[in-house]
């Protein structure tokens, strides 16, 4: 059942109006985020997901319509740090959103903006630290850490101020396979045992999988969405805005369509290597010729 | 990358002076900058060398990071000591040339070499043993009775703060820029003064344009996590004297008297 | 083309933050190889290709770029022509006012006449998949990302070196403006030029490259044809890299005791391989 922690209706956003370089990002967008749930935002390049990611938290404003969180709207300023407080969010490049030299003052950085006695500062950051992981990096400054890293601690700053959701633009984007394992692995973490609302927006499919709902955006607008299996059954739908499937289901639709009895709803390798497995033991794999 | 220690840098360490409270040494930094800089006397410079040498050895810091550290200004410290070596009017020592090395010109330019290499090795093991946040929090903490005057305490030293933690990155990205047009072929260190200006576009056009989005970045950054201009602020961190800072005061606190009385009464 | 002899770099040696970034790495590049070069964040790569340039000098051993010695100061200084480095996310390098004079910096520098430059430019922006006509008098900052990415890579094609590197060229990028700069490399590889690509993304890697070296802490850890450098998933996976996907498929099909060939790259090869092992009747609808 979706209880829903921010609601968006008619949301549209244009940058410059009435200016040179007036822009159309968001158009009529609408739908539900709901609490406790992991939604992954993709689309192309220059689709609108950030500008919809950033909505979320009263850092853009609906030109028109309107985003609220908790009930409460983002346009009345007297919301704003509520919201805030509320909708926690990490951006793309660990190095610019890190404002200290040091690990646990970074994180302290939030807690320390609202005002907190220390003693409450310091009990949220050693918890943020640990579920994140990085406890043991508490006193190393942050520029040897590495971007996996990074952006545990960008999570950790924003945990720090106890938000109920989690935004994420592109967190991923700049890291190596290894760094991108150990973000999402602490996302789910933080998804799946502390409850927390997360919100991923990402241009990797195979990030999409994991996530229990899709919304997909191109040219500024919400073009389809639901669980990861529907939307990536759309396999044309998918290649007109230029998104490929992720491997695994692009391989398992190819194998379909050739006639293999390949179920539908086939999204990472564990599903395609069982399926396949089981598939050609069953129908005598090896033993032919 | 960096390529050795930069001006600023701050190297973690454990030490006597790496522990002190940073109001202690900033204090403390102070006092010994102003005893420079009234020293006028052997003595004085006595007094001042010993105490650079204890707080060189507090600090734990090697005599090739200290060499490291003045190496970037080696060419002001030559050409200060050069011309106050040849154009000090005095008695002649010897003769270079038509240009004579005075006995004043080597008193005086040996004098403002040491005061010099005091200033920079003071404010180094300032930077070098305190980490950027503890030094903000530390003009913060001392700048506190200036707020009643409309004193921004809190904005400055955030402001601080920022600039600390940008400028090593800023530095990083000049390099890189650099690297990335002689890569092309720029040439930065070659022809005459308009062609050397001209060469500088390519660096400084993508350099600003890079500070300005991570400026907006980090702008956001901060807001998302509820920074508010004039917002009153806690610290995690509360600063606490303790009885080392109160013998480093009194230690700094003693240099600058004994320099001064050397000055007025010695 | 170019040698690298138990080259070591370390940063700001002697001082409290010394770094080793290169230990000991030997490395040949022939003429007209397309290499990938891969590895975790911090394991040298970047480090490694400056010395193929002379941004960066051997702390020891030496690199040699067309058999000349990148320690000697006039090599050095004419190595740009040879060596085109392109850094990551080099739209950030744009500074010229319109994309002409962009892409045409290099060319200056090399000193040519107006005539050439101005075919050379249109040709490196049409490689490149920007129509000079529409392009050239644009302001660089006008652009999408992805766009004034390709600006930049038309600018170091324009003065034409024999070598190309570039460090993460598609970071950052979609799908179909990824496939685009790849595609542009490979021509680039079919006339002749010597391409270094830094990469995390391997599927990407084992459809172009020629060979893929993987450095690890400095070192060089695995390097070969891509079949046989992605045939050891778990080996990838300790240094902190991912197999292409339908290498990791094989894999972990033939763990499961299936009789599959586990030297496949791409999902074309990954489907034909599994079509041709199994029984003929599942192939047979449609």
């Amino acid at each position: 059942m979706c209880k829903a922690q921010i609601s968006i209706r008619g949301l549209t956003h244009i940058y410059h109006p009435g200016r040179p370089g007036e822009r159309i990002a968001l158009q009529d967008i609408n739908g539900d985020i709901c609490q406790g749930e992991l939604l992954a935002i993709i689309g192309p390049n220059g689709s609108g997901k950030s500008t919809l990611a950033r909505h979320f938290n009263a850092l853009l404003l609906p030109t028109r319509g309107t985003v609220t969180v908790d009930g409460l709207s983002t346009t009345d300023p007297a919301n704003r740090w509520e919201i805030r407080c509320r909708v926690g969010m990490v951006l793309q490049n660990p190095d610019n959103q890190l404002v200290a030299s040091v690990v646990e003052e970074d994180v302290a950085f939030g807690p320390e903006n609202l005002g907190l006695p220390p003693e409450e500062v310091r009990r949220r950051v050693d918890r943020a630290l640990a579920l994140v992981g990085l406890g043991e990096q508490r006193l190393r400054p942050p520029h040897l850490l590495s971007g996996g890293q990074k952006q545990r601690l960008a999570i950790a700053g924003a945990l720090a101020m106890k938000p109920s959701c989690l935004v994420l633009d592109e967190p991923t984007a700049m890291l190596d396979p290894a760094g991108r394992r150990e973000v999402l692995q602490t996302l789910l973490g933080l998804n799946r045992e502390e409850g927390l609302t997360v919100v991923l927006v990402t241009h990797f499919m195979e990030e999409a999988v994991l996530a229990d709902r899709v919304w997909v955006l191109s040219g500024g607008r919400l073009v389809l969405e639901g669980t990861p299996a529907q939307v990536f059954s759309q396999r044309e739908g998918m290649q007109k805005i230029g998104l490929a499937l992720p491997g695994p289901a692009e391989l398992a639709w190819r194998l379909r369509s050739s006639g293999w009895p390949v179920p539908d709803g086939i999204l990472t390798l564990d599903d395609l290597v069982a399926c396949l497995a089981g598939l050609l033991s069953e129908t005598g794999w090896g033993r032919r010729q | 990358m960096l390529s050795g220690i930069t001006l600023g840098q701050y190297v973690p360490g454990r030490s006597f002076i790496h522990r002190l409270d940073p109001r202690t040494k900033i204090l403390a930094c102070a006092m010994l900058i102003l005893a420079v800089l009234v020293c006028n006397r052997p003595a004085g410079y006595a007094i001042l060398t010993l105490g650079t040498l204890l707080a060189l050895g507090g600090a734990g810091t090697s005599p090739r990071l200290v060499m490291s550290v003045l190496r970037p200004f080696w060419i002001i410290l030559t050409l200060t000591l050069v011309l106050q070596l040849f154009f000090t009017p005095g008695l002649a020592l010897f003769a270079l040339g038509p240009l004579h090395v005075t006995r004043e010109g080597l008193v005086l330019g040996g004098q403002i070499l040491w005061r010099l290499t005091l200033l920079i090795i003071f404010s180094s093991l300032l930077t070098l043993t305190t980490s950027p946040l503890m030094l903000t929090a530390a003009l913060e903490s001392l700048l506190k009775p200036l707020k009643r005057l409309g004193v921004p305490a809190f904005d400055l030293a955030m402001m601080m703060t920022i600039a600390l933690r940008f400028i090593p990155t800023l530095l990083q990205e000049a390099q890189q820029i650099i690297k990335a047009q002689q890569s092309r072929g720029a040439v930065f260190s070659r022809g005459g003064l308009t062609r050397r200006v001209r060469g500088l576009v390519p660096l400084l056009v993508p350099l600003f344009a890079g500070a300005f989005r991570r400026a907006e970045e980090l702008a956001t950054a901060m807001e998302i996590r509820c920074y508010r201009v004039g917002a009153n602020r806690t610290r995690m961190h509360q600063l606490r004297y303790s009885r080392r800072d109160y013998i480093v005061l009194v230690g700094a606190g003693a240099v600058l008297a004994a320099t001064f009385a050397l000055r007025w009464w010695g | 083309m170019i040698l690298v002899e138990h080259l070591t770099h370390i940063y700001a040696p002697g001082t409290p933050l010394a770094l080793t970034s290169l230990e000991d790495v030997s490395l040949r590049i022939e003429e007209g190889e397309f290499i990938v070069l891969a590895g975790a964040t911090g394991s040298g790569k970047t480090t490694l290709v400056q010395h193929f340039n002379g941004l960066l000098l051997p702390t020891a051993g030496r690199v040699l770029v067309g058999g000349r010695d990148t320690r000697d100061k006039r090599v050095r200084r004419e190595l740009w022509r040879t060596v085109g480095l392109l850094f990551q996310n080099p739209e950030q390098q744009l500074f010229e006012e319109n994309v002409f004079a962009e892409v045409a910096f290099g060319c200056r520098n090399l000193g040519l006449d107006e005539g050439s430059i101005k075919v050379r430019v249109r040709r490196a922006l049409e490689m490149v998949g920007l129509d000079p006509g529409r392009f050239e008098t644009l302001s660089p900052f006008a652009l999408s990302q992805g766009q004034r990415r390709r600006v930049a890579l038309a600018g170091v094609l324009a003065y034409r070196p024999r070598v190309l590197v570039l460090d993460e060229p598609t970071s950052g990028l979609d799908p179909a403006a990824r496939e685009q700069i790849w595609q542009v490399l490979k021509g680039m590889q079919q006339h002749g030029h010597t391409v270094v690509v830094i990469t995390h993304h391997m599927e990407d890697a084992a459809r172009y490259a020629g060979r893929v070296v993987v450095l690890h802490r400095g070192k060089i850890y695995r390097q070969g044809p891509p079949r046989q450098v992605f045939s050891d998933p778990e080996g990838l996976r300790a240094v902190g890299l991912d197999v292409p996907m339908p290498n990791e498929l094989m894999y972990r099909l033939r763990q499961r005791g299936l009789p599959v060939n586990t030297g496949v790259l791409t999902l074309d090869e990954a489907e034909a391989e599994l079509k041709k092992l199994a029984p003929h009747e599942m192939n047979s609808t449609k």
